[in-house]
């Protein structure tokens, strides 16, 4: 099967670099699959989970932040807030930052702090969602 | 001349302020490290984020962004520059040389220039670090109350909250531009207080690489170039705001290692004179001491003489 590069920095630390078959990502309408030889492309990715089958090895998951991807001269560039590998993941603290975050929500409260709340509330669900990938194998 | 259990005790807290300010020293030598070390690792992302962003903007004829300004391509429905706010950068605490001095008085430089008049309901000077809040304090300079960031352990999540903040409130129209003061680190011994423009974002702060063949059209961007920008320019915000927090922190650190080191120097100096201080106080007693007694022997043996004379 043929490759493509790809390279994920998150603003922690440079992510993933290496080549790659297939990669899914999360786009504002819904997942997104890419394969070598994809047509040029910028888009803004939403938090969610970023999934990625390494050249020869097995599907890897990463629970990423907002950002945007880039694909061009064959190169897949991958640039968000935050990712995370599923065992770096704890669940629990992930599942109640998520109840905390809904809660939050329900409070009245002013649109900057909405937004924020709301951005912790999606970082939470794709945190929780990438560590459950782990559970299924 | 103070006596030999004077000069003792003062020789004695001397040395307890030695430790102290080395001990200071060798704590900011480690927080300057480990703080370089996070700036080193996040600086990959935002390269390639400010290269994406400049790309974005060169190669697609007729981008507008409301975080975009340029003569030839202005903003749409805003208005000059009526509204600034300031952001500026201290420390939490003293005890590092003029570091803070240099900063704030940058800051007052900027507001005259600015004709900054303070309207305490709607303060925005954005101050991060306890020494800055106080220092207009007591000036009775109001800055935004509920902006309360600490200077220590710069993370980029405090980074980010400080750009939704900033943010937020240009994308409501309450302000047209942010400044931003803070202390660059420039290479490891000098550091430099600047002023830098952080919104609208200025064209000539991104450079056209083009090295990539990029050649974007407008139906290559999914869902559009806007939404892209509107994405990623509070990320590249966050970058900028958290490189200068980690400069301002790595300064500070500088400034207080600088200061502690003479400090400690100075203290080495005043043992070494009151040491000699003390050896000649004490010598002088044991002196004083021996003519005594030499003298008393002396006297007893001539009063000796004298008694068996008469006998």
């Amino acid at each position: 099967m043929s490759s493509f590069k790809l390279r994920i920095l998150s603003a922690e630390r440079p992510f993933f670099e290496g080549e790659c078959e297939s990669l899914t990502v999360q786009l504002s309408d819904g997942e997104f699959g890419i394969l070598a030889g994809h047509q040029k492309m910028v888009a803004a990715l939403v938090p969610g989970v970023i999934r990625f089958k390494k050249l020869g090895a097995e599907e890897e998951v990463a629970a990423a932040g907002g950002g945007m991807i880039r694909i061009a001269d064959g190169e897949v560039l991958i640039l968000v807030d935050s990712a995370e590998h599923p065992e770096e993941i704890d669940e629990k603290r992930a599942q109640r930052a998520l109840e905390e975050a809904k809660e939050a929500l329900l409070q009245k409260q002013s649109l900057t702090e909405h937004r924020i709340v709301q951005a912790d509330l999606a970082r939470a669900a794709s945190r929780l969602r990438a560590s459950r990938y782990n559970y299924g194998k | 001349m103070a006596n030999a259990g004077e000069i003792k005790n003062r020789i004695k807290s001397i040395q307890d302020i030695r430790k102290i300010t080395n001990a200071m020293y060798l704590i900011s030598t480690t927080k300057l490290r480990r703080a370089k070390l996070e700036l080193d690792k996040t600086r990959p992302y935002f390269l390639t984020l400010k290269e994406e962003i400049g790309d974005i903007f060169f190669d697609v004829p007729g981008v507008r962004s409301k975080y975009f300004w340029s003569e030839e391509r202005p903003i749409p429905n805003r208005r000059r520059v009526k509204r600034s706010a300031c952001l500026v950068i201290t420390s939490d605490k003293g005890l590092a040389g003029a570091y803070n001095h240099n900063v704030l008085k940058l800051a007052m430089d900027y507001m005259e220039a600015q004709d900054y008049m303070p309207q305490a309901e709607k303060a925005m000077l954005f101050v991060v670090g306890e020494y800055g809040r106080q220092f207009f304090r007591q000036k009775k300079i109001p800055v935004a109350k509920s902006f309360l960031y600490t200077a220590q352990n710069p993370s980029i999540n405090r980074a980010r909250e400080i750009t939704n903040v900033i943010t937020s409130l240009y994308n409501r129209g309450d302000i047209d531009e942010v400044h931003m003061i803070y202390t660059d680190m420039q290479n490891g011994v000098t550091t430099e207080v600047r002023e830098q423009k952080l919104l609208p974002l200025d064209k000539d702060d991104f450079q056209q690489t083009s090295v990539k063949n990029t050649n974007y059209t407008e139906e290559d961007f999914v869902p559009s170039v806007k939404q892209i920008l509107d994405n990623l320019v509070p990320s590249y915000l966050t970058g900028f705001i958290f490189s200068a927090l980690v400069d301002s922190f790595c300064s500070e650190q500088n400034a207080r290692m600088l200061a502690m080191d003479s400090a400690g120097r100075n203290a080495e100096e005043m043992l070494h004179e009151l040491s000699m201080e003390y050896n000649r106080v004490r010598q002088a007693a044991i002196t004083q001491e021996i003519t005594e007694v030499a003298a008393g022997a002396k006297g007893q043996k001539r009063a000796e003489i004298a008694r068996q004379k008469e006998a």
